[in-house]
């Protein structure tokens, strides 16, 4: 094996080892939250308002005392709870839309696709304020903008996947035998777009995340006493100049999340597609 | 403080006065140095009013920037709230208080340089009383049967009943004086009498007014140009401020940024009265909140004095009814329920609650003050075993789903229009009480002949409206002003929501 | 060729239409009415109700959509009702500001992202690939808006180099003008500069791996002139696509970064707009932004055609 390819090699596999790190941290932080939390998240200490790293408190406090770290890390739990619902709703509606799309084809695959482009069109954040204005402002609409908005992409890769797969010969082959349509799609589209839409399913959940804190930060996502990262960012932005950590905390915490979701995208996509 | 004009010929005098001096010495004190002619002073302020005419739209960011600047009516608040003299020199009312006579002043112009004369008076009252004519707020001139013009520059009112708040309406925004013949046109070129005149308006960026050479006092005002800059975000706007890129923030300066500017010696802050309640309103109508003890045990569970030293820094007295100690009737009711959680929860039990109950909890979207507040209070409420769900509302919502449609459980938001104790008697009010006692007392406090009489009523209103616990008045916060070291001449209370630049004044 | 594009245009338009009716019936769905937001916490119901009629706002729904399709295609927007004031002229004075945010930040995007991309692909097997990757991967974690917060802080108020926010008009005065866009510009562009610098060398590594490419270095022609000539060429689809995908981006970004600098763009004033219930304004902001993007991606399509005979036929 030459110096070139083992250094390729290892350099992948950093990729892999620290986006599997993170997320793996993050993923723990999120289920310890369920059982122990150093502090109630929503407790007040007024006599320990926005304090630095203490041993009492190691990531300090906000604005009403309450303690970061247990905020953080119920923030975790928010997050992964908002990015993978969303992106679940997205791959699956996404797909759906995207297969019958492909396999139909004609008018159908017209109408579809220019829906969906409607969606791509449509700016994710004022699709959440239009809902959050019907609805309540909070995760669900959130979720929902967000879903929206991430649709297009899985329903392209399926769509093409499914175009690629329609004209090649084993499918006439399954036909001769008298396979459905609908064996077809899973027996033969879906593990061929399996590989993109799994390493897509990270990006956007990367995506995801970060497009729950702008709405959180904008006052549209996650409600005032649920702490996500957003919403503590939002408050945190009056007191950066009293003290820069209830900013740099949930701050952090969104880019190691962010970090975490694309690295893993990106060393599944070696993984599966080796060139590249 | 306000006072009602009464009907002696001495307070004339007194008024007249008041009005030279005030407009001489405006809020400068003893140590301020002498007023500088010349120069531009750049205000924050927060949104894009819709439109310049405050005859047609209530929004408060009208007033902000033209109430006194660019237009004035018979009357005006001045620094301290009291009513001055503006386009009306003298008044004088009968003994039976129904007939109102006001002198214009003469040879007053309008920015446009046509004379100020008594039909733009009538004109505009005559539109004030038409309830149909979409001006706001008829209300306060419904006591008004007819004006007229009897005499040269001369306009009186003829009351259907004696009104003891006709003055103070007639000091409000919405009742500012503007050309007849170009009434439409207002809201996008506003023309009035004031020592400012509207310039241009690029709209999300600023508004400019300049001095307006022909205005009826001579030396006023001080300063060559004001830009009213639009700044929404309250970080910015106090960065800007900051970095000198504007001079003068009034309205709503954030209390921890007050606090920053104690210790940047390039800036300067003042602590004021304005006429803001924090009010925790409770929808009366709907269960538990019907039962008079669910509503003493929520207002016994709450730690006001917590509240504003945690979630407001300090800033802001507790109060204990509809009133800041602002306004002229204000009595400190804050004891009528004091902080008891134990009691809260013995009432509770009383009702039937022993195991408490679950309450929504609304929170208006922009206002970061009661959104504070209400997380604290979210967390008290929790502390007595009831269970809040709290939420935040967008506000077109909350206008039209809490406030027009009274469909809550409970929600928080700043009162900040002065003297509105009146919506007690409104049983369609949000708040959803109807007390036919209050009614009683607000026809006469209307009626009085006295002002001791007056707030006598008004304060007994206050007692029961404390002792039916129909909300939670939490705290009255400051008027808080932020301003550059070398500006002066400011506004330091809030009678009314303006930010007037007449005595603004800048050194070098 | 003229088939092709006539059929994608005709697609385009179809899309902007259907942008503009679901965001209608959205809007209707809403609570909330314009007149009482004008008027505010002292709205009563009488009041609402004079102001509604004053407003036209007691025509049905359908007929008002009807009627503002019909203005639109003369040309005419209507009128906000929250500001009071045409929508063109409006939204014409906010696109002074959207347009070169978004220029500016894509445009300084591209210049970091595509030489870094490049570089990064032709050096891959060095230490440089995954150092350009590794900070790529940063960058695009970031959020804008906290990097915008963090500028703010640093620049405008520890250092008063640049102002906080608020926007000069370049006819007003330019220098104040570049200074009031210089931290959004920045704090929009390196996000976007970081995702599309993973793109670029993704793009440039695939078409580096082909077997043209081998060939070309197996007859002997030096590596440079391989990745101009060749690759690059090639690559140029790929990179329209990121320019075009990096510009609807960066549109979409602005909203926020636009609150974060107090900017009055078109994001702010969608907000607004959607917060006041102002339906002709609304509807003349969703049509700029649809139109923009569907025209972004007409354009990219039109270059692929033109670049790749292949796809005309599609």
């Amino acid at each position: 094996m030459s110096a070139v390819t083992l250094r390729r090699l290892t350099l992948g596999r950093l990729n892999l080892y620290l986006g599997v790190f993170l997320i793996g941290v993050l993923v723990l932080a999120a289920l310890l939250s369920f059982v122990w939390l150093p502090y109630d998240p929503q407790a007040m200490n007024f006599a320990a308002q926005l304090s630095a790293p203490t041993a009492a408190h190691p990531l300090g406090t906000d604005h009403f005392g309450r303690d970061l770290l247990a905020r953080v890390l119920l923030g975790a739990r928010s997050a992964l709870y908002v990015g993978f619902t969303a992106v679940g709703i997205a791959l699956t509606v996404g797909s759906l839309l995207g297969a019958l799309a492909g396999y139909l084809g004609g008018f159908i695959d017209e109408v579809i696709m220019r829906l969906v482009d409607v969606a791509y069109a449509f700016p994710a954040i004022l699709m959440a304020l239009l809902l959050a204005a019907v609805f309540q402002p909070g995760t669900l609409t959130a979720m929902s903008a967000i879903g929206i908005a991430t649709v297009p992409i899985f329903a392209r890769i399926v769509r093409a996947s499914v175009l690629t797969i329609k004209e090649r010969e084993f499918v006439e082959a399954g036909r001769a035998l008298g396979m459905g349509s609908g064996r077809i799609l899973l027996r033969h589209v879906m593990p061929n777009a399996l590989g993109p839409l799994i390493v897509q399913a990270s990006l956007s959940l990367a995506v995801a995340v970060l497009a729950e804190a702008a709405l959180s930060f904008l006052g549209l996502g996650t409600p005032p006493d649920v702490p996500s990262w957003g919403n503590m960012l939002r408050e945190s932005q009056s007191f950066m100049a009293m003290s820069p950590w209830p900013a740099l905390v949930p701050g952090l915490a969104i880019v190691w999340t962010v970090l975490g979701f694309s690295l893993l995208g990106d060393a599944m996509r070696d993984l599966w597609d080796p060139r590249g | 403080m306000s006072e009602s004009a009464s009907r002696t010929p001495a307070l004339k005098l007194a008024l007249a006065l008041l009005l030279a001096l005030g407009l001489l010495v405006g809020t400068a004190s003893a140590q301020d140095p002498q007023p500088v002619y010349g120069g531009t002073v750049t205000v924050a302020i927060t949104a894009d009013p819709p439109g310049w005419d405050p005859t047609i739209s209530t929004s408060q960011e009208i007033p902000r920037v033209m109430y006194h600047n660019v237009y004035e009516g018979l009357v005006r608040f001045d620094a301290s709230g009291n009513i001055v003299p503006a386009l009306a020199e003298t008044f004088t009312t009968s003994d039976d208080g129904l007939t109102w006579t006001f002198n214009l002043r003469s040879g007053v112009k309008f920015h446009d340089g046509t004379d100020l004369t008594v039909d733009d008076v009538i004109a505009k009252f005559e539109r004030a009383m038409d309830t149909e004519s979409g001006h706001t707020n008829p209300a306060y001139y419904a006591s008004i049967e007819s004006v007229t013009s009897p005499a040269a520059n001369t306009v009186v009112f003829q009351l259907s009943q004696p009104s003891r708040g006709l003055l103070y309406n007639l000091a409000r925004p919405d009742s500012i004086i503007y050309p007849a013949a170009k009434a439409e046109t207002q809201r996008s070129e506003p023309i009035g009498t004031g020592p400012f005149k509207f310039v241009s308006y690029t709209e999300g960026s600023q508004v400019v007014l300049e001095r307006f050479e022909d205005y009826y006092i001579a030396g006023v005002p001080y300063l060559d140009r004001a830009v009213f800059r639009i700044i929404s975000d309250a970080n910015t706007r106090f960065a800007a401020l900051q970095s000198g890129d504007i001079d003068l923030i009034g309205v709503a300066l954030q209390p921890e940024q007050y606090l920053q500017v104690a210790s940047n010696p390039e800036l300067k802050g003042t602590e004021g009265t304005a006429t803001t309640e924090i009010t925790l309103a409770m929808n009366n109508s709907r269960a538990p909140l019907d039962d008079l003890r669910v509503r003493q045990a929520i207002t016994l569970a709450i730690d006001k004095d917590t509240i504003v030293n945690g979630a407001n820094f300090g800033l802001g007295t507790v109060i204990g009814s509809h009133m800041s100690p602002a306004e002229p009737y204000y009595i400190d009711l804050s004891q009528t329920y004091p902080y008891d959680p134990q009691r809260a929860r013995e009432l509770l039990a009383e009702a039937g609650y022993a195991d408490g109950f679950t309450i929504h909890f609304e929170l208006p979207e922009p206002y970061q003050t009661e959104r504070r507040a209400g997380e604290v209070i979210a967390q008290q409420l929790r502390a007595v075993g009831i269970n809040v769900e709290l939420s935040v509302v967008e506000w077109g919502t909350w206008i039209q789903r809490i406030l027009l449609g009274a469909d809550y459980d409970m929600t928080i938001i700043g009162h900040s229009e002065p003297r509105d104790i009146n919506v007690y008697g409104n049983p369609d009010y949000y708040y959803q009480y109807d007390n036919p006692r209050v009614r009683e007392l607000l026809a006469e406090a209307e009626a009085a002949t006295s002002a001791e009489a007056e707030t006598a009523a008004y304060q007994q209103i206050a007692q029961i409206i404390a002792n039916d616990a129909v909300n939670v008045w939490v705290f009255s916060p400051p008027y808080l002003v932020a301003a550059r070291q070398n500006v002066y001449g400011f506004w330091q209370d809030q009678p009314t929501p303006a930010i007037d630049v007449t005595g603004v004044y800048k050194t070098n | 060729m003229l088939g092709f594009v006539v059929r994608r245009f005709l697609t385009a338009l179809l899309s902007v239409l259907l942008a503009s009716m679901v965001v209608f019936s959205a809007l209707l769905a809403v609570p909330g009415d314009p007149a009482a937001i004008i008027l505010g916490i002292n709205a009563t119901p009488e009041a609402r109700e004079v102001l509604s009629r004053k407003l036209g706002l007691d025509v049905p729904p359908v007929q008002r959509y009807v009627q503002w399709l019909g203005g639109v295609a003369r040309g005419d927007f209507g009128e906000s009702i929250n500001y009071q004031r045409p929508v063109g002229p409006l939204i014409a004075d906010r696109l002074r500001v959207s347009v070169p945010l978004s220029i500016g930040a894509a445009l300084l995007a591209c210049l970091i992202a595509i030489p870094l991309g490049i570089f990064a692909a032709v050096r891959k097997g060095t230490v440089w690939d995954p150092l350009v990757t590794s900070l790529s991967q940063l960058g695009a974690a970031v959020p804008s808006f906290w990097l915008g917060l963090l500028f703010i802080l640093f620049f405008a108020v520890e250092r008063r180099l640049l102002p906080a926010g608020g926007f000069t008009p370049f006819g007003e005065d330019p220098t104040a003008w570049a200074r009031s866009l210089a931290l959004p510009v920045l704090a929009l562009a390196l996000g976007q500069a970081a995702v599309m610098t993973r793109m670029t060398r993704a793009a440039m590594l695939e078409v580096l791996n082909q077997d043209f490419v081998r060939t070309a270095r197996a007859k002997g022609v030096a590596p440079r002139g391989v990745v101009f000539k060749h690759a690059l060429r090639n690559a140029m689809v790929t990179i329209i696509t990121i320019l075009g995908l990096s510009l609807s981006n960066v549109f979409i970004g602005s909203i926020v970064i636009e609150q974060v600098f107090a900017l009055p763009g078109l994001g702010r004033l969608a907000l607004t707009a959607i917060g006041t219930r102002d339906f002709p304004l609304l509807q003349g902001e969703i049509l700029v932004y649809a139109a923009t993007i569907v025209a972004l991606g007409f354009i990219v399509d039109i270059s692929y055609g033109l670049l790749d005979p292949r796809i005309r036929y599609s």
